[in-house]
């Protein structure tokens, strides 16, 4: 059973631009992920692995309906990157980005909460490896290629750990409907 | 980061929050001279190190003439001083702090942190202050106020006044400590810092209020924006082996065992620790080499593990997402071509680039104990331990 994403959820990256971005758009495009734009602010209008690049959010929302996105840009922007996705509505988002100063991340905490709850966004990371719907859908940077799909759900806060556990389980025959990982910040997700 | 009490100090007077006054020494003759930029008749000299509980260990003096402070800078320049937090290797004193002498009446304890569980920055003060707040939290519990800022309002007026009245101060000391409470607070959040503590924050003979002591941590992760901050860093103070990993964009801890570690992500490398343990052996260190590393980075943690003359077996263990095995390859292939590498070197590859990593590793010919799993990986280095290579 997929939980947060399937092959469906049309996801945006927020700077897919940058090196780390592209290389893992890349990857999650591979593994079957429904990457539909990015966002970089001022490279509107360009296109990365055919997919078109928005400057802001609420562009790339209201023109291909993303309901979830995953955030690669750098520590002194990432923050205000989540921010930008509650605000224009993204439902899900995974923070990649290490790093991040604590105050930051209180802000955004706090920033959250002004949604109902029935329209807040659901925040993972800080500094997680993303989360996983094995043989559907890779929202994240973990290598795909360890996970076997199947009926446990797996939470965790290491990224590192978590793959030494998806790799042992699938050994032993193991299968999992959905990983994710929360990130090992102090002030970390929803 | 951690900051010297002077620096904090300087901090907190720019901020507003009253500080006695006193000046720095490299030397005695320093030490002596301040006293009478100072002026007065008694002066305190402390012991400039990143650690608490100076005055029980000495590094805190109450002197009376300018003679007995150059006497007393004297004898704490150049030593190690060691106190109940600093373990026992203890810190280098090579600065003092000389300051006015203060008429305390009464010693309030006065801090500022981050509450993880709540997320939420939390101020606690107590109408006892002086001695640890840890002490003062499991013997007297009921004597600590907290309350907790909400970071869109900030900390509020009536907030300040409540410490105040609890710290049971009069009233016309209230507005003037509740101006403190929140100038402090703006330092903290200004800052990006992660503890402020006052203690003893001390009502003079007078009736004012002035910080006695103060300690600041910062947010590494916030120093980007605050360049004045990362210019207080002071290396003496920290354990050399882990600020020379970091610089290196390496996490390293030192341990007492003798199996190097070397690993990627922090939740593996415990695990991996903890595998150690369980089959028997001690790690020397926690390494975490972090993600996307290159050839050089792993060159790097290699040096950072064999630094320590304890270590007798090495274990790598690297299960790669961001991180390439064929680069953590070339880097082990370096390190054994530019160091002098005598222990046994047992390593487990895996995830992405497995193949081209492992590859590389047979190729170079190099005595290499391999593992595919993190148990048998852990299995071979206790058994490695002390073994002779080449």
């Amino acid at each position: 059973m997929a939980i947060l994403i399937d092959e469906h959820t049309r996801v945006v990256v927020q700077g897919i631009t940058g090196r780390i971005g592209r290389f893992h758009t890349e990857e999650m495009v591979s593994y079957g992920t429904n990457v539909v734009a990015g966002v970089t602010p001022g490279k509107g209008g360009e296109h990365v692995l055919g997919r078109p690049v928005f400057n802001t959010m609420k562009d790339a929302v209201a023109a291909t309906g993303a309901r979830a996105s995953i955030v690669f840009v750098p520590p002194p922007f990432a923050a205000d990157s989540i921010m930008e996705a509650a605000d224009a509505g993204i439902r899900f988002c995974v923070c990649i980005t290490d790093g991040i100063p604590m105050q930051d991340m209180m802000r955004v905490k706090r920033y959250m909460r002004r949604y109902k709850a029935q329209a807040r966004m659901t925040l993972t990371g800080p500094n997680c490896a993303g989360t996983i719907t094995p043989g559907r859908a890779l929202l994240g940077i973990m290598p795909g290629h360890i996970y076997l799909p199947g009926r446990v759900g797996v939470i965790g806060r290491s990224g590192t750990l978590g793959y030494e556990a998806a790799s042992q389980m699938k050994a032993l025959g193991i299968g999992m409907s959905t990983a994710v990982g929360i990130g090992g910040d102090p002030v970390n997700g929803t | 980061m951690d900051i010297h009490e002077y620096q904090a100090k300087e901090i907190l007077a720019r901020f507003g929050v009253p500080i006695p006054r006193g000046g720095l020494a490299y030397s005695p003759e320093q030490a002596s001279y301040r006293c009478t930029e100072i002026g007065g008749s008694a002066w305190v000299v402390k012991a400039q190190v990143h650690t608490g509980g100076r005055g029980a260990a000495g590094g805190v003096r109450l002197c009376h003439s300018d003679r007995a402070v150059e006497d007393a800078a004297n004898s704490m320049f150049g030593r190690r001083l060691v106190t109940s937090q600093s373990g026992p290797r203890g810190k280098l004193i090579y600065r003092v702090y000389v300051e006015e002498a203060t008429d305390v009446a009464r010693e309030l304890y006065f801090g500022i942190v981050l509450d993880r569980r709540i997320e939420r920055v939390v101020i606690i003060a107590s109408a006892e202050g002086g001695m640890e707040i840890e002490e003062l939290a499991r013997s007297k519990p009921e004597v600590l106020v907290r309350t907790t800022i909400d970071p869109a309002a900030g900390f509020l007026e009536f907030q300040g006044r409540e410490i105040a009245f609890a710290l049971d101060l009069q009233p016309a000391q209230i507005a003037e400590a509740s101006r403190i409470f929140r100038c402090a607070y703006r330092a903290f959040r200004d800052l990006d810092a992660t503890m402020l503590e006052i203690n003893p924050l001390a009502v003079t003979g007078k009736g004012s209020i002035v910080a006695l002591d103060a300690k600041m941590a910062f947010d590494d992760n916030a120093l980007f924006r605050h360049l004045e901050i990362s210019e207080l860093r002071d290396r003496s103070q920290e354990d050399a082996r882990e600020s020379h990993a970091a610089d290196r964009g390496l996490a390293y801890v030192g341990l007492d065992g003798d199996i190097g570690c070397m690993i990627n992500g922090a939740g593996l490398a415990m695990a991996t620790m903890d595998m150690i343990k369980v089959a028997g052996g001690e790690p020397a260190n926690f390494l975490d080499i972090g993600g996307g590393a290159s050839p050089q980075r792993v060159l790097k943690a290699f040096r950072a593990v064999l630094q320590d003359a304890n270590v007798k077996a090495m274990l790598i263990n690297i299960f790669a997402g961001v991180n390439r095995c064929d680069w953590v390859a070339e880097g082990i292939v370096a390190a054994f071509k530019q160091l002098d590498v005598k222990v046994p070197v047992v390593v487990r590859l895996a995830g992405t680039h497995v193949e081209q990593g492992q590859r590389i590793l047979r190729d170079s010919g190099l005595p290499l104990i391999t593992a595919d799993t993190l148990a048998e990986a852990a299995h071979k280095a206790v058994a490695a331990v002390g073994a002779k290579v080449g």
